[in-house]
């Protein structure tokens, strides 16, 4: 195992265009992740979390313009590659689990059939090898009577059977980084924790870097070991998971933990009345007018004319790897 | 009430009485369709000519079962290629996107803007009526429908997920096209088809009734027609017979894309049961 990172994204900015001309929907975006490593990107809607996803697998929309470089795996810049070059690592190493397992197969083949594709596409396997292949996958990722499956249709299976034989897809190929696209957000609570615990086995088990985007910072606590927090497109905050949800230091941040609801309160075993559930303030900037320094700013309880400056990513709590892009830092420990 | 799949058991039944007597008129007719007998003029319905003669002595019924067969290859040879092709062309458009969307696109748009059957009347008067050109004619017609209705499928295919997962799987935009947009919407391509087929017999049987689609003499229902119309006074029911096939063609193709379509729908069928 080498320390250089497997995944390396540098300066990358995308802007999408939009009826007032071209919107930045990442701005400046840094973070590298090494095999056997696990990050969590967790932000509101719209922040740029799965757009950066897909970027990394260069699958934008159409018209996109980006800059930056994205390194993978000993390819500078997936950036400047053309489509067939990505196509080629794409599926094979680097893999994506979708958010939708109710959709994201096709309802017109057989689970054998689509489990075989990218078997017979990126390892040129025969069929007889890659129905052996997609069978035991079958049966790693725990779906029973693997063999039975894979003559079935997706609408034989329900939704945490489904996300099992896309995670059995998406590591057909054994691929080098996972990039999770809110994998457990469509499913049951008690069939989350099984696929989530499944990810995790899987990645410790195959030495691979893994990518979790979610807005769920439970899962993310389970999950990862690094995390970054997303706001409008910027990173607030970045570092080790445990330190980050033990203490905040981006008022964002603080704001998103802030309104996690605490079971023993919402359900009323504390006794007395039920509080209402804390929110941000405000709503995230629209694209089209976001602001050009803190793009927190204007939701901040602690904003002030220092903001208008885009703040830089600065060691928080006095430790280097715990990261956070505010210059009201200091009162961290007393915030709300 | 209209029993459950009414619409393609009936439509079924007409199609395969017109297919049946096509395929049939290639081996046997009650009598040689073009055989012409002065003495056998307007002769009524009789056990000998079914549906009687028409003024050349002809028997009209075995005349109708040749007709169909003519009906029959020209749709299915006009549709099959206009079918082809406005699917490819369709289905390119929605892959790539961009300006080849466009062109082809606006290509359609373009053809839509001719008359149907004023293109085919320019391109048999520069060509000469001919049963070929009669094909080309309404395949060219059929083409920007397929490719319309293809894109437009397409297109919602490729908003799917598993078209993103497959994406992200590392296949290309033919691969995906092949394995996955098209057999999701071949269901909304046959049902297009089998109403194509309704209209490229009507225009067939327009061509032919202007004298420049299939020639004598070949008999066709088109023809059949502007030859009852000089003796509309005298026998009427040589413009019925051929008018009721036509009828027969058309409404059996419709009712049959109609059935296909419940069948295949699922909010259809929702709504029904």
């Amino acid at each position: 195992m080498t320390n250089d990172p497997l995944l390396s994204v540098r300066n990358l900015r995308v802007s999408l265009p939009t009826l007032t001309g071209p919107a930045d929907v990442i701005r400046d975006l840094s973070f590298s992740v090494k095999s056997g490593e696990t990050l969590g990107i967790v932000g509101e809607s719209g922040c740029g979390k799965s757009m950066t996803a897909l970027a990394v697998l260069g699958m934008l929309p159409e018209g996109a313009e980006t800059q930056g470089q994205i390194a993978f795996s000993g390819h500078d810049n997936l950036l400047t590659m053309n489509d067939r070059e990505l196509q080629r690592l794409r599926g094979n190493r680097m893999a994506l689990i979708f958010q939708e397992p109710m959709s994201a197969l096709n309802p017109v083949h057989t689970i054998g059939r689509q489990m075989m594709e990218p078997l017979t596409l990126h390892l040129k396997l025969s069929r007889e090898d890659a129905f052996a292949r997609a069978v035991e996958l079958l049966d790693r990722v725990g779906l029973p009577f693997p063999e039975a499956r894979m003559k079935q249709y997706p609408h034989q299976l329900s939704g945490g059977q489904r996300q099992r034989v896309l995670i059995a897809m998406a590591l057909a190929c054994d691929p080098d980084l996972l990039i999770a696209d809110e994998p457990t957000t469509a499913l049951d609570a008690t069939v989350k924790n099984q696929i989530l615990d499944l990810i995790a086995g899987l990645v410790a088990e195959r030495n691979m870097a893994l990518i979790l985007i979610s807005h769920d910072l439970a899962i993310v606590q389970k999950a990862t070991r690094q995390m970054m927090v997303m706001y409008g497109g910027d990173v607030v905050e970045r570092g080790p998971t445990a330190d980050i949800l033990a203490q905040p230091a981006h008022p964002y941040t603080i704001g998103l933990l802030g309104a996690r609801p605490d079971p023993s309160k919402v359900l009323g075993l504390g006794g007395g009345k039920r509080p209402r559930l804390a929110t941000i303030p405000g709503t995230v900037p629209d694209l089209q007018d976001l602001p050009a320094g803190c793009r927190f700013f204007g939701r901040c309880d602690r904003g002030d004319e220092q903001c208008g400056a885009r703040p830089a990513l600065t060691p928080a709590l006095n430790d280097p790897a715990h990261l956070a892009a505010c210059v009201h830092m200091a009162g961290t420990g007393a915030s709300s | 009430m209209i029993p459950r799949h009414g619409a393609l058991i009936l439509g079924g039944i007409l199609i395969l009485l017109i297919a049946g007597a096509a395929l049939l008129s290639l081996v046997w007719t009650p009598h040689v369709a073009t055989e012409i007998s002065v003495s056998a003029r307007f002769r009524p319905i009789s056990w000998e000519n079914w549906l009687g003669t028409d003024q050349y002595g002809r028997d009209i019924f075995s005349l109708l079962m040749v007709g169909a067969q003519s009906s029959m290859i020209v749709a299915l040879l006009s549709v099959g290629a206009g079918g082809l092709l406005g699917i490819a062309a369709g289905l390119l458009a929605s892959a790539y996107g961009n300006w080849i969307e466009e062109l082809i696109m606006r290509l359609a748009d373009f053809s839509f803007a001719f008359p149907a059957l004023l293109f085919a009347i320019m391109l048999a008067s520069i060509y000469g009526p001919s049963l070929t050109n009669a094909v080309v004619a309404i395949a060219f017609i059929n083409l920007p429908f397929f490719a319309r209705i293809t894109r437009a499928a397409a297109n919602s295919i490729w908003q799917r997920d598993y078209v993103t997962a497959a994406r992200a799987a590392g296949h290309g935009r033919f691969y995906i096209t092949r394995h996955h947009v098209l057999p999701n919407i071949t269901a909304e391509l046959v049902v297009q088809a089998t109403i194509q087929f309704a209209l490229a017999i009507l225009i067939e049987a327009a061509l032919s009734y202007l004298g420049i689609g299939i020639q004598p003499p070949t008999p066709s229902w088109g023809r059949m027609l502007a030859e009852a119309q000089t003796m509309l006074f005298r026998a009427p029911e040589l413009a019925i017979y051929p008018g009721l096939a036509i009828v027969i063609a058309v409404l059996g193709f419709n009712l049959l894309g109609d059935g296909i379509r419940d069948i295949t729908d699922p909010r259809l069928k929702r709504r029904r049961a």
